[in-house]
This record gives structure tokens, sequence and C-alpha cells, in this order.
């Protein structure tokens, strides 16, 4: 290879050396035009040249590769600082790393979304308590009245741990907030006995083994609500729920039921509202049909009861279930449910206090 | 499950029921259950007439075309005839001939297969240059079934004539209601036409009474031509009934057309005249039935056959074609040598049904619900017979489906007969129902308000109930078909259902007047995110389960988290230990799209193989996660120092936010602190040079720092990054003993002055403030309040000096005098000298 070459090879080798010690991200330096243009360069050479050419364009390439290991290296063992201080040595007042601009800031909507419905039913009368994300086959089958190896069981495709609790059963990342009944059952049965109803709602994380699209997530949020007293009625489980819509919605709602099947409820219904959004003319929100299914709920099954210890021929409940995502996808128009979980900011920073104003 | 409207009447001879009431669709969903969607038949076929062919040629230069005259009566308007009479239609199939009565679609008609796809019209048009009107119909493309292989041919013994209707023929006036099957779970008898006929009635109110042949204790005379023998091994546990016959004399072909067009209709696919019968059966009743050919069962002349558990290494394949290796629980019908079914589930292919058929076996058998729903999700077959089983039908119903299906196939080929005896071996433990004794008050109290109990017994009667009431109970026995009403809520169900869920009238419950509660902690969490959201902060929700790559780049360790044994996918195998790495591998996605300063937070739960409560469930402590991250560039424009005390900043800012006094919390080195139990999984996640464990006393409260070089190359992060974790219930407690910090305003001005006092370069930022604190104590007068705040830390780089300098502003505070600057310069400078 002749003088020519060599120093066609050196003068890029001289002057990556030099940006090197500029850059940020030194690994970049191994993606450079320049480097690149020498391993073009090889194709237009006589072959006689080729080979030492591309060794030599290889041999630079090796070395380059260890300055950026080196340099990396460096940046491993981080310089000691007091962590303790609040800021930096030598930092002047007004370049020290503080706050973001709060208008940058954001809730996430199902937190915000969450918020406000709990707020609806505590104003109700409802306490909280919030729902597991582990939880072992009584509370999230057995309590709830699927006997073991029942095919409704079939209706929730749970994920399962390989560890399993002490009775040799899998743990089940619950795919209801239903998997709380029993606890809170048992829970405020004294204060029952003293002569107060239960009522209390438990919103939760819940899990679906199930494909995912638009429309589906392995991961959501739901609340369930529970309510058990004396000569409770299934007309107070629909006015329940119609009082919270019409206070959510901030409008009169129509509300329909449907009679379902649920292992844990009886009767088990089907909830569904009148359109707020075109007052049940139709329109994209209900598909045209009025009607939007909001969620399930039911008299609570006298064994689900009797396994808390209360009296089923004392008492009777309702209880009911519905997903957050629903309420907030239906408020904004979100296209895809997939969004709440991304973790992207062009999705939060639009719920952000600045209202995407940035 | 698709139901007919006209089975439905079919079904019902005594009553006539509402079909074209107006709100029927309505009533059926809110009473029966989700309708999903409506296809009115009638106006599909509307068109479709009933023609003669009155002259049939080839066309020249086709080899399969023909031209077809064909004589309509004149009954369709609007389409050009020859001679003004009869009309011209061009046919490709090869059994078409003169003299037959075939199935005409005129010009203008959606050709029904295509009705709900892409709808295809007919018209007339040209074919090798002869007008084509419409078309001369095959049963695919009349939507009856998969035959295309020629046009339908009527027969010609029905009465028929050119310019019927074939929609009347059919029965085509028909509704097809497909309805959400889900909540008839407990309702076997909904997955009949029967059944759904019956409630129909009931909700209008109507008496309804099943056909005559629907009785349990039908008469069934057997023959003794061949010997059949069942040897029910799992009477007691497994199959508690299983009845069989032999029926011979059989010709297997087609169905007739009302037989396809039935089955057609609610979905199920025509296969031959046997397999079709057992279908219809079912689809009217519920009742799955199956029919081996016999030939291929019987051992020598007799049909031995028993019911037991699969041997092992026994293989079955089944009629869909599938091979199965059978597991010791699955139940099987054999004969002597082989496994002839998965029981319950479905046939094997080694006694199917075929063209040469001349004699079967047929069964109607219960077998337990538990068991068939083990074999179809371990072997993933799915049928309707298992749809139906696993419901739970009744034992009692199978001698009036036998019958049935018998006097079907007497119906479609007359010269069949029973030439066995009739099997029917039934465990003692099939019962009728039991009466239900149901207190009037407790029905009243969920109905919400009293309803006359002859009411209640009429709704019931309606529907078969036998009902009686006294003034106290009333006392329900169900029918012999309802497996599902055992308990005194289940007669409420029935009743509140058939009365309508919504007529009920609707009023709020009780309340109490106690304040409801709220968690500590949902109260803390709601408190952060309101801080954090106003320091510029946004909060997400990363999954609960992560990927073992991003537990081993962040140093988590795999062997201490749940796992999940079905994760959808490597991404979402782990339960999460720590909730920071979730953050991190947000950052780069999130810078890369233009978002160069980020504040992140995540409050969240982890979950730990060594973090159990006394009764061994899992604990689940809850925590708040933050990151902050910048790109070089503009960390560079913004900003001094390390990405650490942007962390920091958020730090003080919630911490003091919540009200909780930041001096109580101290900063150790990660790596030197001992117990740090749960949060042992983030000492390889932060730089050991730039992070720490946050304490108040002995309590752990979290970690903060930069992170370590593996995560931060294998995560793409920026240099300038950083984030904290904090464990909510120690926060929580440290609010609780967090005192106000509010400061009496005083009449008399403050004294603000800085002292700068110099240490070596190991002296820290909190032994500094420790010391000062000591002094301050020392020596300050009572009644003067002093506030210290650091303002600067300078040392001399240029002289790589080893001195640095602190800078304090001392605010100092009298509530009883006006403090003089010398009094508080004195004080000051006493402080600095024992301090420095």
């Amino acid at each position: 290879m002749n003088q020519e070459l060599t120093d066609e090879i050196n003068n890029v080798r001289g002057l990556l050396e030099a940006r090197l010690l500029t850059l940020d991200d030194k690994r970049s330096i191994l993606r450079s035009i320049e480097l690149k243009a020498l391993y073009e360069r090889i194709k237009t050479l006589p072959d006689e040249n080729k080979a030492a050419y591309g060794q030599a364009v290889n041999e630079l390439r090796r070395h380059l590769d260890q300055l950026v290991g080196e340099a990396e290296g460096f940046a491993q063992a981080l310089a000691p600082i007091d962590v303790s201080a609040p800021f930096a040595v030598n930092s002047a007042k007004d370049r020290r790393p503080g706050l973001l601009p709060a208008n940058y800031g954001s809730e996430h909507p199902i937190m915000s979304e969450q918020t406000k419905i709990l707020s609806i039913f505590k104003g109700m009368g409802f306490s909280i308590v919030e729902s597991r994300e582990i939880d072992d086959d009584w509370h999230m089958f057995g309590a709830l009245n699927f006997p073991e190896g029942h095919p409704a069981r079939d209706d929730y495709d749970t994920f399962m741990t390989i560890q399993t609790d002490p009775k040799g059963k899998q743990w089940i990342a619950p795919a209801h907030t239903s998997t709380m009944q029993n606890r809170i059952l048992e829970r405020y049965k004294p204060e029952l006995d003293g002569g107060q109803p239960i009522a209390v709602v438990i919103p939760g994380r819940v899990f679906r083994n199930e494909d995912v699209d638009a429309r589906h997530e392995h991961t959501f949020y739901q609340m369930e609500g529970v309510y058990v007293g004396e000569n409770v009625s299934i007309g107070n489980l629909i006015a329940t729920l119609k009082t919270f819509l019409e206070s959510y919605y901030e409008t009169e709602i129509k509300v329909r039921t449907q009679p379902f099947y649920f292992p844990f409820t009886e009767p088990s219904l089907e909830f569904s509202m009148g359109c707020p959004f075109c007052n049940q003319k139709g329109c994209r929100v209900c598909s045209h049909s009025g009607w939007i299914e909001m969620l399930g709920c039911g008299m609570i099954h006298p064994n689900v009861l009797q396994y808390a210890g209360i009296d089923h021929d004392k008492y009777q409940g309702f209880a009911w279930g519905c997903g957050i995502e629903r309420f907030i996808m239906l408020k904004h128009g979100i296209e895809d449910i997939r969004l709440f979980e991304s973790g992207r900011l062009d999705f939060l920073r639009q719920f952000s206090l600045g209202g995407g104003s940035q | 499950m698709k139901i007919s409207l006209n089975w439905l009447q079919q079904l019902s001879p005594n009553v006539a029921l509402p079909l074209s009431e107006a709100d029927l669709i309505e009533r059926l969903g809110s009473q029966l259950g989700q309708v999903d969607n409506v296809t009115d038949l009638s106006e599909l076929y509307a068109a479709a007439v009933i023609v003669k062919v009155v002259d049939c040629d080839n066309i020249s230069g086709s080899d399969h075309l023909h031209s077809c005259l064909i004589d309509d009566n004149g009954v369709v308007a609007d389409v050009e005839r020859e001679d003004g009479h009869l009309i011209r239609v061009v046919c490709g199939a090869s059994n078409v001939a003169k003299d037959q009565l075939v199935v005409w679609l005129p010009p203008g008609m959606v050709v029904p297969s295509s009705a709900g796809k892409e709808p295809f019209v007919l018209e007339a048009r040209q074919l090798m240059g002869v007008t084509s009107n419409g078309m001369i119909a095959s049963a695919k493309e009349l939507a009856i079934s998969d035959d295309h292989e020629g046009i339908v041919v009527l027969p010609a013994d029905t009465g028929l004539k050119p310019g019927d209707s074939f929609r009347d023929y059919l029965e085509l006036d028909d509704r097809i209601i497909d309805i959400e099957n889900k909540m008839f779970t407990h309702r076997p008898d909904l997955f009949g036409q029967l059944g759904v006929a019956r409630e129909l009635a009931g909700i209008y109110g109507l008496k309804f009474s099943s056909p005559d042949w629907y009785d349990a204790n039908r008469e069934l005379s057997g023959a003794t031509n061949v010997e059949l023998r069942v040897d029910n091994r799992l009477l007691e546990s497994g199959c508690p009934r299983f009845m069989a016959v032999v029926i011979a004399g059989l010709k297997v072909e087609t169905s007739p057309l009302w037989l396809q067009s039935y089955l057609s209709r609610v979905g199920i696919r025509p296969i031959n005249n046997i397999v079709d019968v057992t279908n219809y059966v079912m689809q009217a009743t519920g009742q799955p039935l199956h029919a081996y050919d016999l030939d291929k069962v019987k051992n020598d002349q007799a049909v031995e056959l028993e019911i037991r558990r699969a041997n092992a290494g026994e293989e079955l394949e089944l009629l869909d074609g599938s091979r199965v290796k059978l597991l010791d629980a699955d139940i099987v019908v054999a004969n002597r040598s082989t496994a002839l079914g998965l029981g319950g589930v479905m046939g094997g292919a080694n006694s199917e049904i075929s063209q040469t058929t001349e004699a079967i076996v047929l069964e109607c058998a219960t077998f337990d619900m538990y068991s068939i729903r083990r074999s179809a999700m371990a072997h993933g077959v799915f049928s309707e017979a298992v749809t139906r089983f696993t419901k739970g039908q009744s034992p009692l119903q199978n001698r009036a489906v036998l019958a049935y299906a018998i006097d079907l196939i007497k119906q479609l080929l007359p010269q069949a007969s029973i030439v066995s005896e009739v099997v029917d071996s039934i465990s003692d433990q099939v019962k009728p129902p039991a009466e239900v004794k149901t207190r009037l008050e407790l029905i009243n109290t969920y109905l919400g308000s009293p309803l006359p109990p002859k009411d209640m017994a009429a709704m019931l009667t309606n529907v078969e109930f036998k009902v009686s009431f006294d003034d106290n109970y009333l006392n329900v026995t169900p029918p012999f078909w309802r497996t599902d009403v055992l308990a005194p809520e289940d007669v409420i169900e029935e009743i509140a259902r058939l009365k309508g869920f919504t007529n009920l009238i609707q009023q709020l419950p009780l309340r109490r007047i106690a304040p409801p509660s709220t968690p500590h902690l949902l109260l803390l969490k709601q408190a952060m995110r309101s801080l954090l959201v106003a320091g510029g902060a946004n909060e997400l929700i990363g999954y609960s389960f992560i990927d073992a790559k991003l537990m081993q780049v962040s140093g988590q360790d795999t062997s201490q988290a749940f796992k999940l044994g079905n994760a959808l996918s490597p991404q979402l195998e782990y339960y999460r230990t720590i909730l920071v790495p979730s953050l991190l591998s947000r950052l780069h996605a999130n810078h890369k799209v233009g978002y160069d300063r980020l504040a992140l937070f995540e409050l969240g739960k982890i979950h730990r193989l060594d973090c159990l409560d006394e009764d061994a469930m899992p604990l689940e402590p809850e925590r708040l996660a933050l990151v902050v991250s910048t790109i070089p560039k503009i960390a560079k424009t913004y900003y001094d120092g390390p990405a650490y005390y942007q962390a920091r900043s958020y730090l003080d800012f919630l911490l003091g936010g919540l009200g909780i006094d930041t001096s109580v919390v101290t900063f150790d080195s990660l790596a030197g602190t001992s117990q740090v139990n749960e949060w042992k999984d983030n000492l390889k996640l932060y730089d050991s040079n730039r992070s720490a464990v946050l304490k108040a006393g002995d309590q752990i409260i979290g970690v903060i720092g930069e992170f370590a070089f593996d995560a931060k190359r294998a995560l793409k992060l920026s240099e300038f990054s950083a984030g904290f974790e904090l464990d909510l219930e120690a926060i929580h407690k440290l609010r609780q003993l967090s005192r106000t910090t509010y400061r009496p305003l005083s009449k008399f001005p403050s004294v603000v002055q800085d002292m700068t006092v110099a240490t070596d370069a190991a002296m820290s930022y909190q032994k500094l403030v420790s010391k000062l604190s000591q002094q301050i104590d020392k020596l300050a007068p009572k009644d003067l309040d002093f506030t210290v705040r650091l303002i600067d830390i300078y040392r001399d780089e240029a002289a790589s000096s080893q001195t640095l300098h602190w800078t304090f502003r001392f605010t100092a505070t009298s509530l009883e005098q006006t403090l003089t600057d010398q009094l508080v310069a004195s004080l000051i400078e006493n402080i600095k000298d024992l301090v420095g």
C-alpha cells in the first residue's frame, strides 16, 4: 500500500481522536461519516490494494473502539460528591438543577379519574380500601363461590406465579377487584353486627391474561363496590349506581340492566346507561345505540356472605365492579387503551397542569 | 347463541309466542341476555321464487354453461321475458335439467350467502352472448349449506308449483337473534331453543307448556336383534347417566332442505342426515348426542361399550382430525379394544358416520362438567357439546331427548328402526330437583316492595315450576330440566328477572352518619401526586411485571421476585422488586422524541419473595419512585453540577411540602449501610459515589442517587440522570412525627448576616450543619430565633485547592427586642470560631 493511502487513514485517525475528546456520546465516533467513508473507499481501490487498506481501516476502528472503551471506563467511576449537600460545589445560584416548570407536570389520567370517582362515592358514604396485586386462590375464586375446577373460572384468564402459597396453590394476579370482597366483609362484620351497614369501594389494578389490542390491556384499573345491610333490595343497587353516574356526569342518566351471570352474585346484572354524550340520540361514543355498557353488578351471593360469617338470612348486599379506563376513554375519546401504560410523554403531558401548553 | 323465532314457535305448540311484539328485542335484552345482533331472514329471502326449468340447452362454445328458460308463473315483475312469458337464465351447474323445480333469484336480489359481507346484487347480464336474468341458486348461494356442487333441485312430490315463494316453503320469514350466552352459564336449558321459547313466554306472562315429546318418562321400546351391553364404570363419578340404542335401516344422505335450513340459520353446518339430526336435537334441547357407526364399534356380533377413564398411553384421533394423547382423568367411551370418543367433548374419527353407514349406536349421556372442562382445556378441544355440557345439563332429560332424536330419524327415514335394547345406565344420585322453600319476606326485601304471592306463583308456573304458598313461604319445585335452582336466592332471581329488574322500585339504601374512612397511604399518595405535579413532574404507570433483562441490568435479583408461570411474553415475567427501573426504561424513548428535560414518577407496589406477613401472604410495600433526566447538551446549557442535585431538589420539595422536617433525614453511603432488607435490590442500581440511603433515625425511608454504569449503558440513559425511591409507610410515619415549622412573627426586625467557614474537602454538609446547630444551641440566647441556610459552596479549582468555603445565611429574630448588627455579628463570629 502506498504512502498516499496510508496518509489518508492517518489523517482520519488524527481527526477522529481529536473529536473524541469533545463528544458527550463517545461511542458515536464509531458511526462517524469519516470512518464510513474509509470503508466505502475500499470498493473503489484497485484489487491489489484492497486487502491491505481494509486491514488498516479495521485496525483504526479497533483503535477507536478501545479509546471509547477507555473513555467510558473513566465515566464508570463518577467522581464522589457530597450526597448530603443540597447543591454542588461552585454551582452558580441560578444554574442549580431544580424543579421543572409547573406547566410540565401531569397526574396520570387514570389516577385523576379514580380520585374523582372515589370522592363521589366517599360523599355517598362509602369507605375506601385499596385492592391487592397478588392474591391467593381462595380470595380470587373460592370465597367468591367459584368451586374448584368450575367452568366459570374460564371467564377469568388469570396470570399465576410459579411460586405457591402455603396450601400449595399458585399465587394469582387478581383478575378483578372482587378479590377483596371476602376481606372487606370480614373486616367490617363487627360494624354490621353493631347495626351499621357495610359500604366500601375498592379501587385497584387488575390483570387479565389476554391478547392486547386497542381495546384490551392485560393490566387495567377497576373499582369494586360492596354494600351490605338489612332490607337491601335490587332497586337499592340500581339506584346507587344511577345516583353515582348522575353525579359523575352532572346530568340525568337513564339506566338499563340485563341479566348476567357471576358466581358471586345472584341475581347478576349487566348495567348500561343512556349515552350522556348525545342524550341517547346516537353518536360515535355509544356506537349509535344510545346505550353504553358500564359495569357488572348483582346481589351478593349468600355463599359469599356466609364465607365471611355473615348471616345471609338477616343481611343482604350488593356489589359491582367497573373499569376506570372506560370512563376516561369515553370522556376524552381516547382511541387506544394501551396508551395508558405506554409511559409516553406526548400522551401524559396532554393531561398536564398547563393543559398541554408547553 | 343464535335463536330462530320460528323454531321457538314450533317448540311452543300450545301458546302463540309474542314474536311480533314491537318491544320483543328490548325485552329479550333486558330480561334474558344481551342481544348482539338481529338478522331478518324474511327480507333476505323475500324475492326468491320457485320456478320450473322449461327448457335447458348447452351453450355452444362453453364446456359447462346452460341456457335455460324458466317459468315463474309470471309472479316476478320488471324482468325481461321471451314471448312475454318465460325467462332466460344461464346456469353453470352440471345437474340442471329440463322439468326440474329449482330456486330462482331474480335480478335486483342480493345473493343470500353474500349478505352481511359484501352484498352481491344480481342483475341481467350477458354470458357467452346470452342474457342471463338473475341466477338459479345452489344451497351455498342460499346460505343453507356448504354444498356448491350443483343447484338445489326441489323434490317433485311436495305439491310445489312455479311461482311459489321459496321463503314460505322453508319458513324463512324468520328472525335470527344472536344473544350473548355468557349470562347463560348457570342456565343449561337456555342453550336450547326450547328453553328460550319457554323463557320468552315467561317474560310476557304467558303460560308455557313443553311439547309432549319433552317428557322425562317417555316410553321407548327396544328390540333384541343386536346385543348392546354398556359397562358404565363411572356411574358414581363422571357419568351419572348413559343412554344408548342401536338403530338400523339407515341411509346416510343429505338432509332435507328444512333441516339444513334450520341448522344453518342458527350457525350449524349441515353434514348428513344422521349427524344433522343429532345437532338439530341438541339445538332444540341443549343436550348433546353422539352417533357411532355400528359396524365400526361392534366386536363380533355384539356392541360392548364401556365408560371409563383413559388408560396410560392411550391415543385417539378426534372427528376434527386432531390426534390427542389421552390423560388419566379423561373420560372415554370405548369398545372392548379401543377408545371411540372423548366423552362429552368430541367423538373419535374411528367410528365416524360415513356414506356407507347403515346402522348406528345413538348415545345420549351426561358427563361430569368439571371433567369435561378439564379435558377440553388440556387438549384444547372446544365443541358445541363442551359448551353445553359445562353448563350442567340435566341428566333427567336424556330419555326425552333420545326419543325425540329417534322420532326425527324415523321421520326422515321411515324404514329405520330400533334393533337393540334401550340401555339406560343411571346413577342413584340423579334425583329430581328438590323443593325450595323461600320466605315471602325475603323475596319482598329483594324486590323492594311487596308482590302478592299469587303473582309470584303465576310467574313461576308460567315457566313450568310447581308452586304452592302459605302465609310465610313460597314453596317451589323446579322442573326436571332446571339444575340451577337450589336456594331461595335462585328463586328470587327467577321472580325478579321475570318481573324485570328495572321495573323494581329504585331507592337509595340507608347510609351511616359516621364519616367513611380513607386509607392513610391513599391520602399520602394524593398529596405526593399534587406536589410532584406542581413541581413539573409527570406521573406514569408502569406494568407490575417486568423482564429478567431489565432486572439484571438494573442490578436486581430475579431469585427474590415472584415469577409468572403463564406470562404473555418474556417482557412481563417478574413482579417488580423496585420501581425505579420501570421509569428508567421510559427515558430514552421520550428523550428521542424531543422531551429534553423531564421528571417522571410512579406510585406503586413492590413484591418480594422474602417479604411476607405472618400468614405468609405477600406484603405489598408501597413506593414512590422518581427519576429526572436531561439530555447532555441541554444539561450543559442549564445546569451546574451533577443530576444528583436535581433529584435532591425534588426530594427536598416533596418532603417539605408534606410538612416533614428535612433536617431529620440523614444521607448515608448505600453500600455501607447494614440491614438494607427489602432495599438490597437498590445497591447495584446506583453509583456508589453518588448515592445515599435515606434514614430517619434507624428507619430507612428510601434511596437516592445517580445510576450505575451498567444500567446507564444498557438503558441508554443520559449522563445527567438521577432518581430516588421512597417507602410510603416510612414517609407516613415521619409525617406523623413532624411538628409544625411555623415561627411566630416578631414586632422587631430580623438581622440577616452571611458567614463563610472554610473546611477541608472531606467535610460533608450534614456534618457541618450538625456542628453548627450544636454551637447555635450552646451560644445563642434562648429568646433568639436563628435560621441558617447554606447559600454557596466554593472551592478554588484553578489553584487545585482542597479547601471548601461554605457560606451560610443567618437570620436572627428576637420576639423581645430590636437586635443590633454587632450583637449578631459577634455571635456568628463565636460560632464560626468553634465550627471552623
